[in-house]
């Protein structure tokens, strides 16, 4: 997994490359570099996953944990360009009940604001 | 350069705790009601002799029942000009309207008519009533509760010296014995009071920008204006739990005045000391009485609010009362009881009890603020005397004595005093429905609305497919057995089967992988697990898997991963009482993270605790982190004990020790509870933020979880001697780190008070001390002023007020100094 990140109006998008998956972590998961975010003040984040190739079942409880640690501290975790199965499972198992997906980056952006 | 304070603020700021820039609005307003106060003062002392002069004593009845019925259609009309015009137009409209009144009858006073004083009479009542009422309007408008309580007490006097002043002008100007020339300075002082209005308006244009604080009211809905009115009104207050208990305690409050003048009244009649000094003695008495309630006011009302807070304020003038009806049951009537009563009952209600009562409103919706103010102030009070004087007379009527009178009107005032103990704790909601809340701990939600198992299992499922067939029946077989095999499920596997065989793992998610073949499902479900389940209870077959596992181990070899992942998850599926746990011990320290997360995740199903320190083990580690607590989690709180042994354990890694109070938090159970609480003065303070938040989320999945107050104190004393510390030492550390450990601190400190307090109550507050405008600041230190125990209160308050630096700190270095004496 790479990450780069970018930032719009006080918003950080996290652009994501490559697999979330257990066997593939090496010093930081995804949870951990998200709270060191939070650290710096950010609270505003959007996960952008057009590049993901692959989310097991770790990653998906990382993206989880993230949006707990984000939404605890009165921030927001949205995400963007998951593909189009994965969005079938995340709605099979329940997952767009809390979490915020969009197809659309600029419509994730301004849908921060919106609130 | 900057410039402090000019002379008129410290001037001002000797009587008055003022902020910068708040004197010039405080001094308008007390002149404001000094302005309507002198004016009345002088219209009532016409109003009485004019009245008494032409119609006699006989027909007062008349006026107070021509006033009651006045003021009903006075109020109606009041609501209904309220909801379409701005506020500011109504009161100068209202000033004109009066002044006009008060020449008409200078004017008219000059043909000698004999009804024109009754006439007078009532319209001084409802000029009475409009005017206060306006004012205290304008007050609502301007203040939050914060800036009231400290204001209050300066700018309510000023109706007190307006009292002192006009009727003392009265005296002094009269020159006979009804003078009507006088009502050309009340007039007067009317007219003064437009532009004070006016420079009220916009002193607070200025201070606010574009939001005036003097706002008229929103605009009402088209059609709505026809039904503001006198029912209106009423409705509002019935249909209000806090504002029918406001109402009922001024009916209560004004019906126990009345009982109260009369018992003065009649042992000054009896007191033969003052034959033929009657008028004398009245006339001295009652100034002392300004004189007091002036001081009362100027220098008490403000401070003794904000020390004590509106809750024990507004026992303050009924208990009083109670004390010294309570001599006049025991002890034989005499004039100095008879003195001290009317003295408490007029110095109090004036001052203390008039502006506890004021405060109150403040925070109530603007839309039923106005409606039920007009309502109470103006038609509730002259009905509540009424009603006072039909109780007295029918209590007369029994021909009692005076104590028994006293002991009437104390059982009356038990009475009221629960009332007002039920106003002050309904303040506190009414406090709270104005913060809004800017967020939520999700994890609550998050637990209710999301099965993290479930979802496992099922990404399991789809990654297995491309993995091992017999991983994925075992998945799907588990799926079945906890009815977790939706329709939707079942189509999404299905279509996934056809389409994954022979795809790389990459292509799993992917949309050119979307042409599925149907994979028929089984139709005898029930039969197929029952089945399932007899082979796994087989002893044979047990014993044929062990020998299969140890084989399996036995040949670990690069590209047996998927055999082993096998072998770990089937064990998962067998009772507890299989035996084969045991063969986990291996399969925990497999190189291949897969394999030991396969045989954590058996570990915890089959419950065998031989296993739980392996696990605890693999929470050092952030690959293995999550799965670790996940697993540890299924044994559930009966290894609580184990993980609270490591927590306390100081040879232990820290990050291990901090993943160890996450898995106790995300158990929410009281004992999990338990274990960190005990920690919490323990453990070093690298731990402190991880273990007060764990506690802070156990609230928060589980309300109904308890924890030891004192322990808690004792952590919220550090907690903000630490932030003391921190604040103090400005210039040890860069400025952004300073304000992130003072921003960390105050979490702490508030999550600490979330756990002896109701969490939502403390979030509400922290989140608009920190989020919110100035107003819904002030509105959450009134509710944490109002839910605190003193304590807790001088605790934080130093922290949390609205203070100038220089004040700051001087209060943190005293709490500072109070806190190291405490531990020492």
């Amino acid at each position: 997994m790479v990450i780069s990140t970018r930032e719009k109006n006080d918003i950080l998008i996290v652009d994501i490359e490559g697999e979330i998956k257990r066997s593939d972590i090496t010093d930081v998961t995804l949870h951990q570099w998200i709270k060191q975010q939070l650290e710096r003040g950010k609270r505003k984040i959007l996960l952008n996953f057009e590049k993901v190739d692959f989310i097991d079942s770790f990653g998906v409880g990382e993206i989880l944990a993230s949006y707990i640690s984000t939404n605890n501290l009165g921030g927001k975790l949205k995400l963007v360009k998951i593909s189009k199965k994965l969005f079938l499972i995340f709605q099979v198992t329940m997952l767009t009940k809390v979490l915020e997906i969009f197809d659309d980056e600029q419509v994730a952006l301004e849908s921060f604001f919106k609130e | 350069m900057t410039t402090g304070p000019g002379r008129f603020h410290r001037l001002l700021a000797s009587v008055v705790e003022l902020k910068p820039g708040e004197e010039k609005i405080v001094s308008l307003l007390f002149l404001y009601f000094f302005l309507i106060t002198a004016a009345y003062s002088v219209i009532k002392s016409l109003r009485v002799a004019s009245y008494l002069e032409s119609l006699g004593a006989d027909k007062l009845p008349l006026a107070y029942l021509l006033t009651a019925v006045l003021i009903g259609f006075v109020v109606a009309l009041h609501s209904r000009v309220q909801a379409i015009i701005p506020r500011v137009n109504l009161i100068i409209f209202s000033l004109i309207f009066f002044i006009l009144n008060t020449l008409l009858f200078w004017f008219l006073f000059s043909f000698n008519w004999t009804w024109l004083p009754l006439a007078y009479y009532v319209w001084a009542n409802v000029f009475l009533a409009v005017t206060i009422t306006q004012f205290w309007i304008v007050v609502n408008d301007l203040f939050n509760p914060r800036e009231a309580k400290r204001l209050v007490g300066f700018f309510g006097s000023g109706g007190i010296v307006g009292g002192i002043f006009g009727g003392e002008a009265t005296g002094l100007l009269a020159r006979s014995n009804v003078d009507f020339g006088l009502l050309l300075l009340a007039s007067g002082f009317l007219v003064a009071c437009i532009p004070v209005v006016y420079l009220l308006a916009s002193q607070q244009k200025r201070n606010q920008g574009l939001t005036p604080r003097v706002r008229p009211e929103p605009a009402a809905p088209a059609g709505a204006t026809a039904t503001v009115g006198f029912r209106d009104c009423l409705k509002t207050v019935r249909g209000n739990h806090y504002l029918r208990l406001i109402a009922a305690g001024i009916t209560l409050s004004l019906v126990v005045s009345t009982f109260i003048d009369w018992q003065f009244n009649k042992v000054v009649e009896g007191a033969s000391s003052l034959e033929n000094r009657l008028t004398s003695f009245y006339g001295h008495f009652n100034a002392g009485l300004l004189v007091l309630a002036f001081f009362v006011q100027i220098f008490l009302t403000s401070r003794f609010i904000q020390r004590f807070g509106l809750k024990f304020s507004f026992l303050i003038y009924p208990l009083v009362l109670v004390g010294v009806l309570s001599g006049l049951v025991i002890l034989p009537a005499s004039l100095l009881l008879a003195l001290t009563l009317k003295g408490t009952d007029k110095s109090l209600s004036y001052t203390l009890n008039q502006s506890v009562r004021e405060l109150l409103y403040i925070p109530v919706s603007p839309d039923i603020k106005y409606k039920a103010k007009v309502f109470i102030d103006m038609f509730l009070n002259r009905f509540a005397k009424g009603l006072g004087a039909i109780m007295l007379l029918a209590l007369l009527s029994f021909r009692p004595g005076l104590r028994l009178v006293s002991l009437v009107t104390i059982f009356l005032i038990l009475g009221w005093v629960i009332i007002n103990i039920r106003v002050t704790r309904e303040y506190s909601s009414v406090v709270k429905k104005k913060l809004k809340k800017k967020w939520e701990r999700v994890d609550k939600v998050v637990t209710e609305q999301v099965d993290l198992d479930y979802i496992k299992l099922v990404f399991d499922a789809l990654e297995n497919q491309s993995r091992s067939q017999e991983l994925l029946a075992m998945d799907l077989f588990d799926l079945d057995r906890q009815g977790k095999l939706s329709p939707e499920l079942k189509r999404l596997i299905a279509a996934r089967s056809g389409a994954v065989s022979g795809t790389s793992l990459g292509t799993l998610f992917e949309e050119e992988a979307a042409t599925f073949p149907d994979w028929s499902w089984t139709s005898s479900q029930e039969s197929f697990k029952k089945e399932v389940e007899e082979i796994l209870a087989d002893p044979s077959y047990r014993e044929l898997l062990r020998n299969y596992i140890n084989r399996v181990l036995a040949e670990k070899k690069p590209g047996t991963e998927v055999t082993r992942m096998e072998a770990a998850r089937v064990i998962g599926l067998m009772s507890p009482d299989s035996q084969l746990a045991e063969e986990l011990t291996e399969l925990l320290e497999d190189e291949s993270r897969e394999v030991s997360r396969l045989a954590m995740d058996s570990a915890s199903r089959t419950g065998d605790r031989e296993h739980v320190h392996a696990i605890i083990r693999k929470l050092r580690e952030a690959s293995t982190q999550e799965d670790a607590a996940r697993s540890l989690l299924g044994y559930g709180s009966r290894i609580a004990g184990t993980l609270s042994d490591y927590l306390g354990d100081e040879t232990e890694d820290l990050e291990l020790r901090k993943a160890i109070i996450s898995v106790l938090s995300r158990l929410a159970s009281q004992e999990a509870a338990d274990f960190l609480a005990m920690e919490l003065l323990r453990t070093p303070p690298e731990l402190d933020y991880e273990l007060i938040d764990a506690l802070d989320r156990i609230r928060s999945l589980n309300p109904e979880v308890s924890l030891p107050a004192e322990t808690v104190r004792s952590k919220m004393a550090s907690e903000v001697k630490k932030y003391c510390q921190v604040f103090l030492q400005a210039g040890d550390q860069t400025e952004p780190d300073r304000e992130k450990q003072l921003a960390q601190s105050l979490v702490s400190i508030f999550q600490l008070l979330g756990l002896i307090y109701h969490p939502d109550d403390i979030s509400r507050a922290y989140q608009n001390l920190k989020t919110g405008t100035r107003d819904s600041a002030a509105y959450a230190l009134e509710l944490l002023e109002n839910i605190l125990v003193k304590e807790d209160r001088d605790l934080l308050w130093p922290l949390l007020e609205d203070l100038t630096p220089v004040e700051r700190q001087k209060k943190m270095q005293t709490l500072l100094a109070g806190l190291n004496k405490d531990q020492a």
